[in-house]
């Protein structure tokens, strides 16, 4: 059901209800009030004819046997009669039934089909009894409700057609938002316009455009990705194809040069897919949860030195211990592996490289540092992303990728900081084992 | 024919610079954009292979620099992006070719061939000049029908000359369009390779400007006595 429909049938529903009750109300009171107004002056001309009897000398009445006929509208009859019920003067002799009142008061009586409103006064020694035609009174009644009926439809009418236009007109923004989100192209991420908008709908326009931006940038961030893994797979395979057909059409040496470079081409795809496929691994989850198996830092810091043929570079510091960090033996070799590698590429050339262990209350902190040049702070922070490789041929631009994936698996932290002659300190932080020493 | 090629990663520049020196091809290998441009405003080239990914920025870049300040060198793009769009925008851009990795030599080779063709206007395979007939793809030159078997460097020479289109070109412009940066060059050898190609295509087919260079001489139908 629509918005608009549903505040249309509730308010209007109401409005009816409400409009109709008041006007019951209304006309029971106007009734009762017309019925007590004219009472009191059915009352008031019996009244006001005792007083003229009372200086009427009983004599001029004339005759009991002849009473005195006075002529009236159709509308009210009068009637004066002795208390012994002789009649002394009247309006309308033929109406004896009804003006035949003996109780002092108001009564209904009926005569011929028609309804008498009676009222009978009792002064001295006379009755005095008028009598008015209902119908008379019924007709003003509804001349009354229908002169009140035409302006309150017409009101009802105008607060309806009000109703529907406020709101239509009240709704006009959300319409309006429709149409410009269905006139949009498929892949058009840009932030819908708040200006202008109502203060109920704006936080939901606002966090519509949160989550596009958010969707446009993790669009951005795969595109990206897609992108560099392209060009990452891509120009070695270029690289195996050319040496490959030059290996074709020439003999000899360069023959055996070109198969060699293939061969280097080989060797650089299968390194790149192979840590494609780790990173991929990683965040299956399959690696970090399957096989755990932790080794002491001391033993994964030495196989990693001895792959990277870095020993003579590092200067390592608090790794006498038996500490375990609560990750696989093999995913933990592979990062210092990986960090150790950036640090030589990257590093000062021959400078040191500083390796700091010491454990926290349930941390273990792994740092690496080389010296070198200051990292910008906008660099720093995209240092991680994948495929973000430096000038260095070599590299796939997945090491810190991969890295931060392991830690990260691993329920731990890695955290980069660069200056002060130190051109990048990485440091891994890991969840301490604490039953094993 | 002189090419510079831009692309960063040394295996497959080295795999492109071998490749097409197989089809006669010299070719000035750079890695970035800076390298490149400088390359162009020291050189005289006839194609430029531009990678799109660089270390310093987009070679797409670099192309829009050329064409605004009026450089119309043809280029043809190399990239890893397959994407529509990416070859589009490169087109656009200013490349008058487009080449996806990883790509096939041959195709690359005659992709180069036909955007030196189209840059001289050409519409036939073999470029032909009264008698002489020289098929760029084949290497092959035929006179009056009758094929011509000339060296490598000969090739080259008679190339540079066909395609210069009456063109003076001077001593160091020929040797450059004959010899790589690393070649060792004999001081008399553009001289040598001149008298083989008189000798074999006739007196009339270089022209010596003297104190200037050395143009092709005028197409003559008849067979020179």
């Amino acid at each position: 059901m629509s918005l608009r429909l549903r505040l249309v049938a509730t308010l209007g529903i109401t409005l009816v209800l409400l409009w109709g009750i008041m006007a019951a109300w209304l006309m029971r009171d106007v009734s009762t009030q017309i019925e007590r107004s004219l009472d009191q002056r059915l009352a008031q001309s019996a009244h006001m004819v005792a007083g003229l009897l009372r200086n009427v000398p009983a004599a001029a009445l004339g005759d009991s046997n002849d009473p005195s006929l006075i002529p009236s509208p159709g509308g009210v009859a009068c009637r004066v009669s002795s208390l012994r019920g002789q009649v002394i003067a009247g309006t309308h002799p033929e109406l004896n039934d009804v003006l035949k009142a003996d109780a002092e008061g108001y009564s209904y009586r009926d005569h011929n089909g028609q309804r008498w409103r009676v009222y009978t006064l009792v002064d001295d020694d006379k009755r005095i009894t008028v009598a008015d035609r209902i119908r008379e009174r019924e007709s003003l009644l509804s001349q009354v409700r229908r002169a009140a009926f035409y302006p309150f439809l017409l009101a009802l009418v105008g607060s309806l057609v009000a109703l529907w236009w406020g709101v239509t007109r009240g709704l006009a923004p959300l319409s309006r938002l429709q149409r410009r989100l269905s006139g949009r192209d498929h892949g058009d991420l840009s932030p819908l316009p708040v200006r202008g908008l109502p203060s109920e709908i704006r936080p939901l326009i606002d966090g519509f455009n949160t989550l596009l931006g958010r969707t446009e940038r993790m669009l951005e961030m795969e595109q990206r990705f897609t992108d560099d893994a392209a060009h990452e797979l891509r120009t070695p395979l270029t690289a195996i194809r050319t040496h490959l057909q030059i290996a074709d059409r020439v003999e000899g040496d360069r023959r055996r040069e070109a198969m060699q470079q293939a061969e280097a081409g080989v060797e650089r795809l299968t390194r790149t897919l192979d840590q494609l496929l780790m990173l991929a691994r990683m965040e299956s989850e399959e690696m970090a949860r399957g096989k755990l198996e932790p080794v002491a830092i001391k033993e994964a810091l030495e196989a990693a030195m001895n792959e990277t043929a870095s020993r003579d570079r590092c200067r390592v510091n608090g790794a006498d211990t038996e500490w375990r960090a609560e990750v696989s033996g093999a995913l933990l070799v592979t990062a210092l592996r990986n960090l150790l590698e950036n640090a030589m590429r990257h590093g000062e050339p021959g400078g040191p490289i500083d390796i700091d262990i010491h454990a926290g209350v349930d941390m273990l902190s792994i740092d690496i540092a080389n010296q070198g040049d200051t990292i910008p702070p906008d660099r720093l922070a995209r240092l991680s992303e994948r495929f973000l490789r430096g000038n260095h041929p070599q590299g796939s631009g997945l090491g810190l990728s991969i890295v931060e994936a392991i830690v990260i698996r691993a329920g731990g932290r890695m955290t980069m900081v660069s200056g002060n002659g130190v051109g990048l300190r990485v440091t891994l932080q890991f969840p301490v084992i604490k039953s094993e020493r | 024919m002189r090419v510079l090629l831009v692309e960063d990663d040394a295996l497959v520049a080295a795999g492109i610079e071998a490749g097409l020196a197989l089809s006669d091809f010299v070719v000035d290998g750079v890695m970035t954009l800076a390298a490149a441009r400088s390359a162009l405003t020291t050189m005289d080239y006839d194609a430029v292979i531009l990678d799109r990914r660089l270390p310093d920025g987009d070679g797409l870049t670099l192309l829009g620099q050329w064409r605004r300040s009026g450089i119309a060198t043809p280029v043809l793009m190399l990239t890893a992006r397959d994407a529509v769009a990416s070859r589009v925008e490169g087109l656009q851009g200013g490349a008058d070719d487009y080449l996806v990795k990883p790509f096939d030599l041959d195709e690359l080779i005659a992709r180069l061939q036909a955007l030196l063709r189209r840059a001289a206007g050409q519409v036939d395979r073999a470029i032909h000049h009264g008698r002489i007939a020289f098929d760029p793809i084949d290497r092959s030159v035929t006179l009056d029908g009758e094929p011509v078997v000339l060296v490598r460097r000969e090739l080259m020479l008679l190339e540079a000359l066909i395609r210069a289109r009456g063109r003076i070109l001077s001593t160091d412009q020929l040797k450059d369009r004959l010899y790589g940066i690393d070649d060792e060059v004999e001081s008399n050898a553009l001289n040598v390779h001149i008298y083989q190609l008189r000798r074999k295509l006739g007196r009339d087919v270089i022209e010596t400007v003297r104190g200037v260079g050395y143009r092709l001489g005028a197409a003559n139908e008849a067979p020179s006595s």
